[in-house]
């Protein structure tokens, strides 16, 4: 019999694999070009020629609807869902293998805190997400740089951000595997740190940074999502002028960016323009979710204690 | 040689002082400049380069005065009239929303401490749920309801004098509250695993005792070094949902579309404000807790 935990990791990683597959051939597979606008569609009915505006309901023709220039959402999705698959994963491996170089560095060489505990821990009480509001803002917004270079300045943005936590905590962590006996006695015959890295850290490391990483891969999902709300979009953001007033539109119809720029959509009878692209983001979630509690579950069940009460 | 007595007690509260004062100092500069930060760059064609003289000039003629402004003013705007009623907006729900998460979260979390299985996955699924998901959750079972019925129960958004308080409330407490109660559930379950619980349980104390002399104590101080966190993660949901719901917060000032640095540096400061009001009163809150429930 299949264990519970098993079977989720299982189905989170056949989820996986096929947004991997999706996000591969995704451009090579969508019904229309992404540029393809049909603000006014023709249907003859019944003998009787009915006009539908755009945004569209979704249809035979169209799966997920269009959007509000006639686009399809369906190769939207299938166009911006690249970077919402393999972007998160680079941003969160580069913050997980600077994290842990600087935070074993930090704790094999001793290093201490140079300022007190009350300024880190205040300094701590500074939201990420207006940092990066202001940090990226005017980078992305209307600027004639390819998208593939915005992606790379805003995710190289986000490493930054990110590598802290994950520095201090390894460092914490180092510090604590510096006092088991094993160590003390490799060390005092002269290894070094490479060995010690190797032979030492790594192994009681390696569960600790597989949880990290898939605990940053959905905070940093939930990043992007918070920061698209705010009109930053991963990818760029194109700003103009609309009747309503200004509309800030993803440049690279990323899913999260895609969810977050219809703010409107439920209360203006727009159904489809939020709930097609929010499906697929639900469903990529879930894959990193089942992961995550597959591993919480193993970890769990090997070390802890048995409660008294 | 006489003994040197020192009063170690009152350095200590001298060096706390100073290390807070820092702090803000810290805290005030990093506002100025990161009100400043869409200034540093400009964008010629295809090309991002960094120039730090409008944004430095930017921050000295806030600090200084200029145009027969005082230092630190900001100019008539549409809107900034209301700038008191929008901070009051935004410091009532931060206030409210913290409070909220410490009276439910931590009762909840010790009583969660003993779940498993399926409600334990539905509330940490809740928990990675990014707010505005949450929001259009929210909405759309508002605006299904009318759709059917024609009876509108909770504003979703606000418009105009039309403010929506529920809604907001509920997806700004709900995350916080969801990651408050699984801390506060792993942490419980630490403790329950210590002697001291065993001996009470040999000593034949009734579990209450024990959970309110031995397991709420020894949680205190935890919760107490995880307030900067939810107060953070409350303060940067603020921001998202204050937008997404249209609400009247002074988060709205922040808005990069309509730039200008005076009032975007005077927002980020009242933010700070804000976020050490809520931050002190929840301290305050946990100390009147633990005084009533966890003493001697």
């Amino acid at each position: 019999m299949i264990k519970s935990g098993k079977l989720a990791m299982w189905i989170g990683v056949g989820m996986l694999g096929i947004f991997v597959l999706l996000a591969w051939v995704g451009p090579a597979i969508a019904p229309y070009a992404p540029d393809h606008e049909q603000a006014v569609e023709f249907k003859k009915i019944n003998g009787i020629t009915e006009v539908s505006t755009a945004p569209s309901p979704p249809s035979k023709e169209h799966w997920f609807g269009t959007d509000r220039y006639g686009r399809d959402l369906l190769t939207l999705y299938l166009y911006g869902l690249k970077y919402t698959v393999f972007v998160p994963v680079v941003i969160v491996f580069l913050q997980l293998f600077l994290g842990v170089s600087l935070g074993c560095w930090a704790g094999l060489s001793g290093r201490r805190r140079p300022v007190s505990h009350q300024v880190t821990g205040g300094l701590g009480s500074i939201p990420v997400i207006i940092v990066l509001y202001f940090l990226l803002y005017r980078l992305g917004t209307n600027t004639p740089v390819p998208v593939i270079y915005l992606i790379l300045l805003q995710g190289g943005i986000l490493v930054v951000m990110g590598i802290g936590p994950v520095a201090s905590a390894i460092q914490q962590r180092t510090e604590e595997l510096k006092e088991r006996l094993s160590f003390k006695v490799s060390l005092y015959l002269g290894a070094s740190h490479r060995w010690l890295f190797r032979k030492h850290l790594f192994p009681f490391l390696k569960e600790d940074l597989m949880l990290l990483f898939l605990k940053s891969m959905i905070s940093t999902l939930n990043l992007i999502g918070q920061l698209s709300v705010l009109g930053v979009f991963l990818g760029g953001t194109i700003e103009k002028v609309s009747p309503t007033g200004m509309e800030s539109v993803s440049r690279s119809f990323e899913t999260i960016g895609l969810i977050a720029q219809e703010r409107g959509a439920l209360i203006a009878g727009h159904d489809w323009l939020i709930l097609s692209p929010l499906a697929g983001y639900l469903l990529l979630l879930s894959a990193w979710y089942l992961l995550l509690s597959a591993m919480e579950k193993k970890t769990e069940g090997k070390y802890s204690l048995y409660p008294h009460l | 040689m006489l003994p040197l007595e020192v009063n170690t007690e009152k350095i200590s509260v001298y060096a706390r002082m100073w290390k807070y004062l820092l702090l803000f100092f810290i805290l005030f500069v990093s506002a100025l400049c990161l009100a400043a930060f869409p200034l540093f760059f400009r964008v010629e064609g295809e090309v991002i380069s960094f120039d730090w003289e409008p944004g430095m000039e930017a921050i000295l003629q806030f600090l200084t005065g200029t145009d027969g402004h005082a230092p630190g003013s900001v100019r008539d705007l549409t809107d900034y009239s209301n700038f008191g009623e929008m901070f009051g907006y935004s410091a009532f729900t931060l206030w409210f929303a913290g409070t909220l998460v410490l009276l439910v979260g931590v009762p909840a979390g010790m009583f969660f401490s003993k779940i498993s299985g399926w409600p334990k996955s539905v509330v940490g699924f809740l928990g990675i749920i990014p707010d505005f998901v949450l929001a259009i959750f929210l909405q759309l079972v508002v605006i299904l309801i009318y759709r059917k019925s024609g009876i509108l129960v909770l504003e979703v958004a606000s418009v105009y004098d039309q403010v929506a308080w529920v809604l907001p409330m509920i997806t700004l407490t709900l995350v916080p509250l969801v990651y408050l109660v699984q801390f506060v559930s792993g942490r419980t379950r630490q403790i329950l695993t210590e002697d001291f619980i065993r001996t009470a349980k040999a000593k034949g104390l009734s579990r209450i005792k024990i959970y309110m002399h031995h397991v709420f104590r020894n949680l205190l101080p935890s919760i107490r070094g995880q307030l900067h966190q939810l107060n953070a993660t409350l303060l940067g949901n603020l921001l998202i949902i204050e937008y997404w719901f249209n609400s009247p917060g002074i988060t709205r000032f922040l808005d990069t579309r309509d730039y200008y640095y005076p009032l975007m540096a005077k927002t980020l400061i009242c933010l700070i404000l804000i976020y050490w009001i809520a931050y002190g009163w929840m301290r305050l809150l946990l100390w009147l807790i633990g005084k009533r429930l966890a003493h001697d």
